[in-house]
């Protein structure tokens, strides 16, 4: 707003809270109530005006022209009155009447007429026979000739006849009214009329306050007005416009008799007139302008105080109304700002009723909604961070029983090696290196758990439903575990079933596999046994063991890694972990019932699919089939191998790995079997020793290399160097989820550290037999 | 703009009221210079006051009058002239042949005067119209009437000679007596002037009128004859002379006749005048005013007792008549 707009409101200043409510929309609703009310009153008082000053001006003027006609009028009914009177004494021809008649005729006349001051008679001829006067001393037979006067010419052609307005005695209006008679012999009457007594008919008249009427002759002299002295004076009134355009007029000028003129003071005057005919006169009336006004300045009074009144009630309304909008916005945009800036607990409490109330509680409730959302985003972090802290103190736990769980076969191993140092015999060395293989297993084998659990967490395992008999998987249970439970004098009796349901053969087989190797490890005495119950849609195999049971608040815990409820009886507690996240996986559902020193019951629930359906072979999976495991451990170290061959000449192979350990007893292990290795730390040094010879049939890479280079790109690197398609698989001592999913995507095979010899064996046999096209791969 | 307007307006209206009150500071003080007798005159103090009032001023409310009577005796007028003119009034009436003293008397306080004589042929003035200076007042045809009234008396009895009482201390006097003188020559009869001066004079006045054997008496217009009218009237009833006078009372008071103007009418428009100039006007500028109204007024029973009966034409002419 404008500097002056702010003056306006300067005085508001001391209102408390003004600064609060003193803004620009305030003051813009302010300033437009202002200008609307302003506008309207203004208007409308203009309009009053304007047509009142009209209106009145007319109706004055109508007035007035009223009473000059009035005026006129008696004037002339006054001229015509003595006219008749003078009538009277024409009546009988000159003849007929004496003289002496005529004069007491006259006499009566005078009488009866105050105005006539003299009154002359003329005979037929023209000639002055009486004269009576009031002042003068009477004349009789005078005998003067005014036969060639207008007084007598115009009188006996006209029957009357008046003259012009003349002064006697410098001062006073006379005029000659003559009269003739019906015939001609009747001689005329001259009467000499004292015009003062024409005042009394004009000071009559009432116009206004300070008005006054008048009357001018033809000439435009005054010959009556309030103002005697006026009159006296002979004044010229000619001079006055508004005379002479009556005068205009009268002459049948077209001008418009003026309005407003100046009076003989100079005053401003509304002025209006009316002819007296057949005189020629004319009689004025007027008004000062001033008082003509006065109405109208009062009524423009008026409207100015009400104009005030009006804009003083309308700032008032305004500031109030404005206030009442201005305050709730104003305490909007406060708790807007302090909501802002954190304070969610901020609510508005604004209670106007209307709109803007509806808005604040609107507003009170996006804040509440901000404030709950926040509320749970923190109770969520909070969860989060508790699952977090959980996980990671899960992850500790697991990593100090891991490393624990290991350091004992480790120690074994160490124990072992150090006792082979001392080269003993050979019989000796052969039970030293069994041991030492007993152990190198024990820690593969819980590696390969570890691997799974991995694998189970990544999500990187395909589940591969499929319908297939139950049988198939119960033999081959019965298979596994008749030698254990032998040994145990166990009883084991696998129920057979000819079911078929669906699901993943191997995750299945795995679940079941564990769950009874529990059972089998936890056993003492009596027995196992594996069945299957049809349940409608579903088949639950069910695994009943006599061991020691399972503690009700144990029942959950054993689900979970590492968790043994008895250490003592081995394992690495990871078994159950594996059945829970395979079953998960598979979404079958897992039941236990167990009763401490009675024996426990695992059953696994399974969709049941019709039978006959068609079998089809599983497919490779990431996971180790129990075949893998167990012809790992049937097939002995130790036992001599046949050297790996491609065609005539030994395999090249070219091993990238960044630990050297690994290295070197990877690269040893090959030439062992009579392959060529070069081995390096990075794809540039193996390039450069071998770059102008044949390409290598096989390149074993580490996943992650050092410096954070790629195994996968460092393979790529080698096969554009080599420009040939040169089959690879990595080695990981990595399990981390992520890294089984970024070898799952690159798609060559991973193996894992530490690699079974024999695993490693089995799968170069196997590469080396499909790339056949580089030449034909013999296993000797 | 618009506010200027009506702030030039409201401050207008404002203003209008105060230029009437602004002239009314002090009382103004009216100075009555007469030269008749102040209970003879006193029933024409009513129509100066109607005069005054008719501009607003009431005796008491907003204007004090300074009578001075010279109670017949003209040869005190100057010291009462002077006198008020000491005082400072505001203005001076100056009635009953009291005028040419006033005039000398003062040039600066305004006068108006009431006389009967044509005012510019006594040097009053210099013109009817505009007299200019601090003089103007109102005239009746007192001593132009002077022939008619012999025409009126020699109508009701034909005599072969009149008498005319003059005041030859009347300043009109010379005037009246050269009407008069037309007068007679115009009618063929014979004058003789008879002079007086006080009341005491009225008995050898009428032994000469017995003396002379004339027919008829004219009384010229004097405040002295005007103020014995009772006085005369009873004169003339014992000396059985027919007269007339151009004092209304005279005729009401058993005169014979009286032909004249109405010297109240004179007294208001004296007042009048007197209150447009206490408003502010100018004598200068209010022309002299000339009486408009005469009469004829015939006391019947007085005739009577004279033994005369009255023409028609004196009937005809007479506006009123006293029975």
């Amino acid at each position: 707003m404008s500097v002056p707009a702010n003056h306006l409101f300067a005085p508001l200043a001391q209102v408390r809270g003004w600064r609060q409510i003193n803004g620009p929309l305030f003051r813009k609703y302010v300033a437009l109530f202002l200008v609307v009310v302003c506008i309207v009153l203004t208007g409308n008082g203009l309009f009053e005006v304007v047509f009142y000053y009209q209106d009145h001006k007319s109706s004055l003027i109508r007035i007035h022209r009223e009473q000059a006609a009035a005026a006129a009028n008696k004037i002339t009914q006054f001229i015509k009155e003595i006219q008749s009177q003078i009538g009277w004494t024409t009546q009988l021809p000159w003849s007929g009447t004496t003289l002496d008649q005529r004069r007491v005729d006259g006499l009566r006349l005078l009488r009866q007429v105050p105005a006539i001051t003299e009154l002359s008679q003329l005979d037929p001829a023209g000639r002055e026979q009486l004269r009576i006067s009031r002042l003068l001393i009477d004349e009789v037979r005078g005998d003067t000739d005014f036969s060639a006067d207008p007084k007598f010419v115009e009188a006996i052609a006209n029957k009357a006849y008046h003259g012009p307005v003349y002064f006697r005695r410098e001062s006073e209006p006379y005029m000659i009214l003559s009269m003739a008679g019906p015939g001609r012999d009747t001689g005329v009457s001259v009467a000499e009329v004292n015009l003062k007594l024409i005042w009394d008919v004009v000071s009559q008249i009432k116009v206004g306050e300070h008005g006054q009427a008048y009357v001018v002759d033809a000439e435009g002299r005054l010959i009556a007005h309030p103002d005697i002295s006026l009159v006296l004076r002979n004044t010229d009134m000619g001079r006055l416009a508004q005379v002479a355009a009556a005068r205009a007029l009268d002459a049948g000028g077209a001008a418009e008799p003026a309005q407003v003129a100046n009076d003989i003071r100079g005053r401003e005057v509304l002025t209006t007139h009316a002819p007296v005919t057949p005189l020629g006169w004319l009689v004025f009336v007027e008004l000062p302008a001033d008082e003509a006004y006065a109405p109208l300045r009062k009524a423009l009074l008026r409207s100015g105080a009400l104009l005030a009144a009006g804009l003083a009630l309308a700032f008032l309304s305004a500031v109030f109304l404005a206030s009442r909008i201005a305050v709730p916005i104003q305490a909007m945009r406060a708790g807007a700002a302090r909501i802002g800036a954190g304070d969610l607990a901020q609510r508005l409490s604004i209670k106007t009723g209307d709109e803007l109330e509806a808005l604040a509680d609107q507003f009170n409730r996006m804040a509440e909604q901000l404030q709950d959302s926040y509320a749970n985003q923190e109770r969520k972090v909070d969860e989060r961070t508790q699952q977090l802290k959980l996980a990671n103190l899960a992850k500790s736990r697991f990593l100090a029983t891991a490393s624990h769980d290991l350091r004992q076969p480790l120690q074994a191993l160490g124990l072992l090696v150090a006792q082979l140092h001392g080269t003993p015999k050979a019989a000796e060395r052969k039970r030293l290196v069994d041991r030492i293989d007993t152990a190198v297993a024990v820690m593969n084998e819980l590696f390969d758990a570890l691997l799974d659990i991995s694998k189970l967490d990544a999500g990187v395992l395909a589940v591969n439903t499929t319908a297939f008999p139950v049988g198939r998987l119960l033999e081959r249970i019965e298979s596994t575990f008749r030698e254990v439970t032998r040994d145990k004098k166990l009883s084991f009796r696998i129920v057979p079933s000819s079911v078929w349901v669906r699901s993943d053969p191997l995750m299945l087989e795995r679940s079941v596999l564990n769950l009874v190797s529990n059972a089998v490890r936890y056993t003492d005495k009596g027995g196992v046994v594996v069945g299957c119950r049809r349940r409608g849609e579903t088949v639950r195999i069910e695994i009943w063991d006599s061991g020691s049971g399972i503690p009700k608040d144990q029942q959950q815990n054993i689900f979970s890694e590492f968790y043994r409820l008895d250490r003592n009886r081995g394992g690495f507690g990871l078994g159950l972990a594996i059945v829970d996240r395979l079953c998960r996986l598979l979404d079958h559902p897992v039941e236990l019932t167990s009763t401490v020193g009675r024996g426990s019951r695992f059953a696994v629930v399974v969709p049941a699919a019709p039978n006959e359906a068609e079998f089809a072979a599983p497919t490779s999976s990431l996971i180790r089939t129990p075949q893998d495991e167990h012809r790992a451990v049937d097939v002995g170290p130790g036992q001599d191998l046949a050297p790996l061959r491609v065609g005539d000449r030994r395999v090249l192979v070219i091993v990238i790995e960044d630990d050297p350990l690994v290295l070197d007893s990877l690269s040893g292990l090959l030439r062992q079997w009579g392959c060529r290795v070069v081995a390096a730390a990075i794809p540039g040094a193996v390039i450069a020793s071998i770059a102008n010879e044949e390409p290598p049939d096989l390149i074993i890479c580490d996943l992650q290399l050092a410096g954070g280079r790629s195994g996968v790109a460092a393979i790529a690197e080698l096969r554009e160097a080599f420009r040939a398609t040169i089959p690879a698989f990595l080695i990981s001592g990595d399990t981390a989820p992520e890294q089984l999913r970024d070898a799952q995507q690159s798609g060559y095979h991973l193996l894992h550290k530490p690699v079974r010899p024999m695993k490693l064996r089995a799968v170069l046999s196997e590469y080396l037999r499909k790339h056949d096209a580089l030449g034909a791969i013999r296993c000797l | 703009m618009k506010r200027r307007d009506f702030i030039a307006g409201l401050t207008g209206t404002a203003i209008m009221p105060f230029d009437a009150r602004a002239q009314q500071r002090a009382t103004p003080v009216i100075g009555f210079l007469n030269g008749g007798s102040s209970e003879r005159f006193a029933y024409l103090l009513p129509a100066f006051r109607r005069g005054l009032s008719e501009n607003g001023y009431v005796e008491g409310r907003n204007v004090v009058i300074e009578y001075r009577w010279a109670e017949g005796d003209y040869g005190r007028l100057p010291s009462l002239a002077g006198d008020l003119v000491n005082r400072r009034v505001d203005v001076i009436g100056a009635f009953g042949n009291s005028a040419p003293v006033a005039k000398a008397a003062t040039n600066t306080i305004p006068i108006v005067f009431q006389i009967g004589s044509e005012p510019v042929a006594f040097g009053l003035v210099p013109n009817i119209r505009r007299p200019g200076g601090n003089i103007t007042g109102v005239t009746n045809m007192a001593e132009e009437l002077i022939p008619k009234r012999i025409e009126l008396l020699h109508e009701l009895l034909p005599v072969a000679a009149i008498a005319a009482l003059i005041n030859p201390l009347n300043f009109g006097a010379p005037a009246h007596v050269k009407f008069a003188q037309a007068g007679a020559r115009t009618l063929g009869i014979r004058l003789h002037v008879l002079n007086a001066t006080s009341q005491h004079d009225f008995d050898g006045v009428f032994a000469k009128i017995d003396e002379l054997q004339v027919g008829a008496l004219l009384i010229c217009p004097d405040p002295l004859f005007a103020g014995q009218s009772k006085q005369l009237a009873d004169l003339t009833g014992q000396h059985a002379v027919p007269t007339i006078s151009g004092i209304r009372e005279f005729v009401t008071a058993g005169g014979l006749m009286y032909y004249g103007d109405d010297i109240q009418e004179l007294y208001r428009l004296v007042g009048v005048y007197i209150g447009r100039i206490l408003k502010g006007e100018n004598p200068g500028d209010l022309p002299v005013v000339q009486s408009t109204k005469v009469e004829l007024v015939i006391n019947l029973t007085t005739a009577k007792a004279l033994g005369l009966i009255i023409p028609l034409v004196l009937r005809a002419r007479a506006d009123e008549v006293i029975e």
